[in-house]
């Protein structure tokens, strides 16, 4: 027979004498129907909204719908041992999870259990998953910001610490690629990551988990998952869970990055849940309050300044602001970004980033559309090397985008415009990236540099990419002392400025590529 | 039975309004109790339920069996409910008529369940407790379920103080199983 490791003497022990057993008086009531999930329990006279109530066999339903003589609620996990006439209690808790650093490198549903085997989670604190989001006064404004290591999304949609910034695009545009490539690269960064997976294949989130310990960045990360076979229910909450689990950092003066992938599908279990509590259903029979669902969450993505963080930790952390960066992915059907909910979490969110299948069947990974993104508070918070030298970049692509329209037509065209054009279409595949590369400050920065000050102009286009890997390799084996001087301060002046069009000179001059 | 909650409730108050203002609580509480009785006999239950029937018919039925025990408003309460075809209702009527009525005497009912036997000194106790808890006067009924182990439960309304040793070993059980 296997013993268990929570099976050791000592422990069961020690936790027999920390048994709590005191006696309270609690609610208690009847279940009078059971259907997919939806309990209808008859009692409960003081039952809270969102309260967690406590059923046979260790499971637990939350309340939603508190009527005059029955509350509805739906059952968290399966319910098939339930039946009709179970007693429910109430237990004067709203629904709560497991918070603390102990999360990071685990995998936890979306109640806070641990679902990767690797034993009880370390963590003695929890807090409820619904909570207010800060105050106006309690907020910094966006300066720091959230390096991602995809040049395109941080040189032209920059992400600031605490802003939300959306991923939209259809199915199999690279949506959580680019989230996952975020993660990984903030391994040195100190920021600490949520991922939260809702409605997904369980194999797609293991294949994430492997992705994410192979790149050494589980360390910093916290996966909440709440897979496809997981009920409507736990597929709601999990992304409030994580936040919660997010906003114990942000709290105590440290940075955290949380990932919503996706909130599509979270819209869509919460659309069963009220339709199965008999809701009256609205516009693409979502409820009435499908808005308040993402904005309260998002909402809760936040810069804190110095003074909350102080008083939220008693004193204990001084002088340090906290932040939550929120990437919550949303996926259109056929491009539509005018279906209900991909307008309702534009208009919430401080930017998106816009997928394209056109882009990613062409090559152009990620297939960032550089017109339809915008980041409207990350300019503020762009590293400032990479802001001066962005703009060209920006620039270039949207001129290449007016002209490419024209220039289809045009048989003779002047030199200006073709040089236009040329430039885009090389800084076009300047902008690919492969997954799992996320670049330095400074690694970007030379490709910027590059681009603008037309080092590629004589570059044939399908050898860009090569270029530009032979460019940063030189770079590194003979300016180290450069890249780390940029990395380090972000700086741009004249003297960085002379100091890269030396190394690029040079590099051009050996002709290595 | 609790599906009849909502409509039993006006029903309960228009009668406890009628009673209080003719004074007949305690006579309209003896025949409710009465007309429950009735109504939860099983061959009564399969008229109430006979589609075939009419309401008036029901009304009738029913009215014979319990005869002349009844005066002029309670025959009319059960012609007014078979009217609106609410027959089905008339346990929650009477037991939402008790509960206005222990509201408005300021009383309480609480059941108290022991693995033993309690001592008249015990009760005593448990009344003077939940009566300061409750604020209300309260009335214990006692009942032994030795399946408790030990300790008591007590149950007043939708509140339930467990203090038996099953739900605490219970609860163990649950801890140490995590």
């Amino acid at each position: 027979m296997q013993l268990n490791p929570s099976e050791i003497s000592e422990l069961i022990k020690s936790r027999i004498e920390n048994f709590d057993s005191s006696v309270e008086a609690r609610t208690e009531g009847t279940v009078v129907s059971l259907n997919d999930g939806i309990l209808r329990i008859h009692g409960l006279a003081d039952a809270m909204q969102g309260e967690m109530i406590e059923l046979p066999n260790d499971t637990y339903a939350m309340a939603l719908n508190l009527e005059r003589d029955s509350v509805g609620a739906v059952v968290l996990g399966s319910y098939g041992h339930l039946s009709e006439g179970d007693t429910a209690k109430c237990t004067g808790r709203i629904l709560e999870v497991p918070i603390g650093a102990g999360l990071l490198g685990r995998v936890v549903d979306a109640l806070g259990n641990p679902i990767d085997g690797k034993g009880p989670i370390d963590s003695n604190e929890t807090a409820p998953i619904e909570k207010i989001a800060p105050g106006v006064i309690e907020r910094k404004s966006v300066d720091q910001p959230v390096q991602t290591g995809l040049k395109s999304i941080d040189a032209m949609v920059p992400i600031g610490r605490g802003q939300r910034e959306l991923i939209i695009g259809d199915r199999q545009t690279g949506k959580t690629a680019v989230a996952i490539d975020a993660i990984i690269n903030q391994a040195n960064t100190g920021v600490k990551c949520v991922y939260v997976a809702v409605g997904q294949k369980a194999s797609t989130v293991a294949n994430i988990v492997r992705k994410l310990e192979e790149h050494g960045a589980m360390e910093h990360t916290i996966i909440v998952a709440a897979s496809a076979a997981e009920s409507a229910a736990m597929q709601y909450i999990a992304p409030y869970s994580g936040c919660t689990m997010g906003e114990y950092f942000r709290d105590r003066g440290q940075d955290a990055l949380i990932v919503f992938d996706d909130l599509t599908k979270q819209a869509w279990a919460y659309r069963q849940v009220s339709l199965l509590l008999r809701r009256p259903p609205g516009r693409e029979a979502y409820p009435g309050d499908v808005f308040y669902l993402h904005s309260r969450l998002l909402e809760r993505a936040s810069r804190v300044s110095a003074d909350y963080v102080e008083k939220f930790t008693n004193g204990e952390v001084k002088g340090q602001t906290g932040s939550l960066t929120a990437l919550p992915i949303i996926e259109t059907q056929d491009g539509d970004v005018s279906a209900f909910v991909p307008t309702n979490v534009i208009s919430i969110t401080d930017g998106q980033i816009f997928l394209e299948s056109d882009l990613f069947n062409a090559g152009i990974r990620p297939a960032i559309n550089a017109g339809l993104s915008v980041s409207r508070v990350g300019g503020a918070a762009q590293t400032r090397i990479i802001q001066k030298l962005g703009g060209g970049v920006r620039l270039a692509l949207a001129q290449f985008r007016e002209l490419a329209a024209f220039a289809q037509f045009a048989s003779d065209l002047d030199e200006a415009t073709r040089a236009q054009l040329s430039r885009g279409e090389r800084v076009t595949e300047l902008m690919k990236q492969a997954q799992y590369s996320p670049m330095s400050i400074a690694e970007m920065a030379f490709s910027l540099f590059m681009a603008n000050e037309g080092y590629m102009d004589d570059v044939a286009v399908n050898k860009v990419v090569d270029f530009e890997a032979a460019m940063i390799a030189h770079i590194k084996s003979n300016n180290a002392g450069l890249m780390a001087k940029i990395d380090d301060t972000g700086d741009f002046n004249d003297e960085i400025e002379a100091d890269m069009r030396a190394a690029l000179d040079d590099f051009k001059a050996k002709g290595v590529f | 039975m609790s599906d009849y909650t909502t409509v039993a409730r006006p029903y309960a108050r228009a009668v406890y309004q009628q009673a209080t203002e003719t004074s007949t609580v305690d006579n309209w509480s003896e025949a409710l109790a009465f007309i429950t009785a009735v109504a939860s006999d099983e061959q009564m239950v399969a008229v109430i339920d006979e589609p075939q029937m009419g309401s008036e018919q029901k009304a009738e039925l029913i009215l014979k069996v319990v005869g002349d025990k009844l005066n002029a408003q309670q025959q009319n309460l059960i012609k007014l409910m078979a009217e609106n075809g609410r027959l089905k209702a008339l346990p929650e009527v009477a037991e939402q008529f008790e509960v206005y009525r222990a509201e408005a005497e300021g009383k309480v009912d609480a059941e108290v369940v022991s693995a033993f036997p309690l001592s008249g000194e015990q009760e005593d106790s448990i009344t003077k407790t939940l009566k300061a808890k409750l604020g209300r006067e309260v009335t214990i009924t006692t009942t032994i379920d030795e399946s408790l182990i030990g300790g008591v439960v007590i149950k007043a309304g939708d509140t339930i103080i467990d203090g038996s040793m099953k739900s605490q070993l219970d609860s163990l059980a649950l801890t140490l199983s995590r």
